[in-house]
């Protein structure tokens, strides 16, 4: 494949995605609206987990919390579900803080249980409360828009989609994103050049979190319908799976497995019980033949061919 | 008032006395070395006057300021940076971004300015990097990786820099030319340099002042040729004579 063709890719994916819409049934719409939401959630996670080594399992838990409060907010104060969003980031943000505060001195493996504890409790909470949340019925909300439309849906998620996207590519190339990086590599070494090892690992948490919040608020209101299952594990291994096999720490990476797996969920849900097996060995495959996920052997086909 | 001043400092991991109630100073701008047999305390006495470990007791100042409870990223900014005897550069990032990550240090989020990427590289060429300078870390040898730590501490605009066995694994040309850069670093940039090394007849060449580390202890310091033929010196590092 020619290199000069390289520049015209953008174009085209553009085009391709505004013409999706139109070209795709109701269901591969709704499917495409998935995608846009996990691509969020993934890129967002990838920013804490790929940049900084924070493996959290809260983020569906931030999902959650955005979603929950943008659709409480709408029902009990008619709060229009957009500055519900708003809303909703600004307590996932609140709670990016503490969580983090809490947890933020530990390394690894304990951050990690501490955010799957974090994120159970709540589930669990929201579960068996039925005054307020309703438990595992769920709360009906109103449209993210006033009138519905699954196509301006598509172009809203795309819109939210892409400023994320944005703001991630702005934050990695940032000197906050230099020295999540540091911190990644080696905390010690860049606690020794004067970087402030928590203010940095907390930044990821609050920022990560925030993008969570809005991706949750988008995707409950889609849904007119949030259920505890938004912060279910399930969707937070959905969400993993997605940045591991996609590639973790590339930018392109959690949006490639996103649309990979969500597409692949779909084609295989036919298959019944079997499509978690089948998940399972895609996954198996992935990691054993190409353990930097699929842009690593991506780049790896681009240097072969370059070289 | 002393430039660095240790003060009786004590250190213990579990039953062990690491760093048993050292005492010195250090003038400003001078190279000191640091030596001892192995074991002696010297890298835990560098990760406590740079905060990676908390002092059990005792007081470490510098500049008048007591440092003795800092973290590492504020020893940092106050003046003191380091290398790692066992090297720790960024490996996933470049030799330019492992520099910038010294100068955010220092300058706070300043973004990709003209100005610093002039220092980036003024920096690396002065360690000899310059042609590494987007190689990510990880590709470098060992020589590389350690110049590369002593570039990324200057960054940080030190007044005084600890070398944690700058030379160890190196052959003579590589020697000498690491020699030139401990020199240059402290006529160039002002720099007070405390010196850790194993390899004697290098180290003797620079310093102006040894410090003589046994079992935790100060054994003596002082003037190089003379401390290194202190019978109590000879002993540590020989054993008792046997006469």
């Amino acid at each position: 494949m020619p290199r000069r063709w390289i520049p015209a890719f953008p174009l085209l994916l553009v085009v391709g995605l505004c013409a999706f819409p139109f070209l795709a049934g109701e269901y591969w719409l709704h499917t495409g609206i998935l995608c846009l939401f996990y691509i969020m959630m993934a890129s967002s996670w990838n920013l804490l987990a790929g940049y900084t080594g924070q493996v959290s399992f809260a983020h569906a838990a931030f999902a959650g919390v955005g979603a929950y409060v943008s659709g409480l907010a709408a029902i009990h104060f008619h709060l229009p579900p957009l500055l519900g969003a708003l809303l909703g980031m600004a307590v996932a943000a609140l709670l990016g803080l503490l969580l983090g505060v809490l947890c933020i001195r530990m390394g690894g493996i304990y951050l990690s249980l501490t955010t799957l504890a974090f994120s159970e409790m709540l589930r669990i909470i929201i579960d068996n409360e039925y005054e307020f949340t309703r438990g595992t019925m769920g709360l009906s909300v109103p449209f993210i828009l006033p009138v519905y439309s699954k196509t301006a849906a598509y172009f809203l998620m795309g819109v939210a989609t892409l400023a994320v996207l944005f703001a991630i590519r702005a934050i990695v190339r940032s000197d906050l994103g230099t020295a999540f990086r540091a911190v990644q590599n080696d905390e010690t070494a860049a606690a020794s050049l004067g970087i402030h090892v928590v203010k940095v690992r907390l930044a990821a948490f609050v920022i990560s979190g925030t993008m969570a919040g809005l991706a949750g608020a988008l995707y409950g209101h889609y849904h007119q319908l949030i259920t505890p299952e938004i912060l279910s594990l399930n969707l937070m291994f959905f969400v993993l799976a997605m940045t591991v096999i996609g590639g973790m720490g590339t930018f392109v990476g959690p949006i490639v497995g996103a649309v990979f797996l969500e597409f692949l969920s779909e084609y295989i849900r036919i298959y019944g019980q079997f499509h978690v097996l089948l998940f399972g060995l895609i996954a198996l495959v992935v990691c054993r033949f190409a353990p930097q996920g699929l842009m690593g052997l991506w780049q790896r086909r681009m240097r072969a061919v370059s070289s | 008032m002393a430039f660095l001043e240790v003060q009786d400092v004590v250190k213990r991991f579990g039953g062990l006395v690491a760093v048993a109630g050292v005492r010195f100073e250090i003038e400003e701008g001078r190279i000191v070395g640091l030596i001892g047999p192995n074991g002696a305390g010297k890298t835990t006495l560098f990760n406590l006057i740079a905060g990676t470990f908390p002092c059990d007791e005792g007081t470490i100042r510098f500049c008048g300021e007591d440092i003795t409870a800092s973290k590492p990223y504020h020893v940092c900014r106050k003046g003191i940076a380091r290398t790692f005897q066992i090297t720790r550069p960024f490996n996933d990032m470049t030799c330019y971004e492992n520099v910038v990550v010294g100068l955010i240090g220092r300058d706070g989020f300043t973004g990709d300015t003209a100005a610093r990427r002039h220092q980036v590289e003024e920096l690396l060429e002065f360690v000899g990097l310059k042609d590494f300078m987007h190689t990510e870390a990880r590709h470098l040898n060992l020589i590389h990786k350690k110049l590369l730590e002593i570039a990324r501490a200057l960054a940080t605009r030190p007044k005084l820099v600890l070398l944690d066995e700058v030379l160890g694994g190196l052959n003579t040309g590589e020697i000498l030319r690491a020699l030139d850069l401990i020199r240059a670093i402290r006529d160039r940039f002002g720099v007070t340099i405390l010196w850790i090394e194993h390899v004697m007849g290098a180290l003797m060449q620079v310093v102006e002042k040894l410090l003589v580390l046994d079992r935790g202890r100060l054994l003596c310091e002082g003037d190089p040729a003379a401390v290194v033929n202190d019978p109590r010196v000879i002993e540590a590092y020989l054993g008792e004579a046997d006469d």
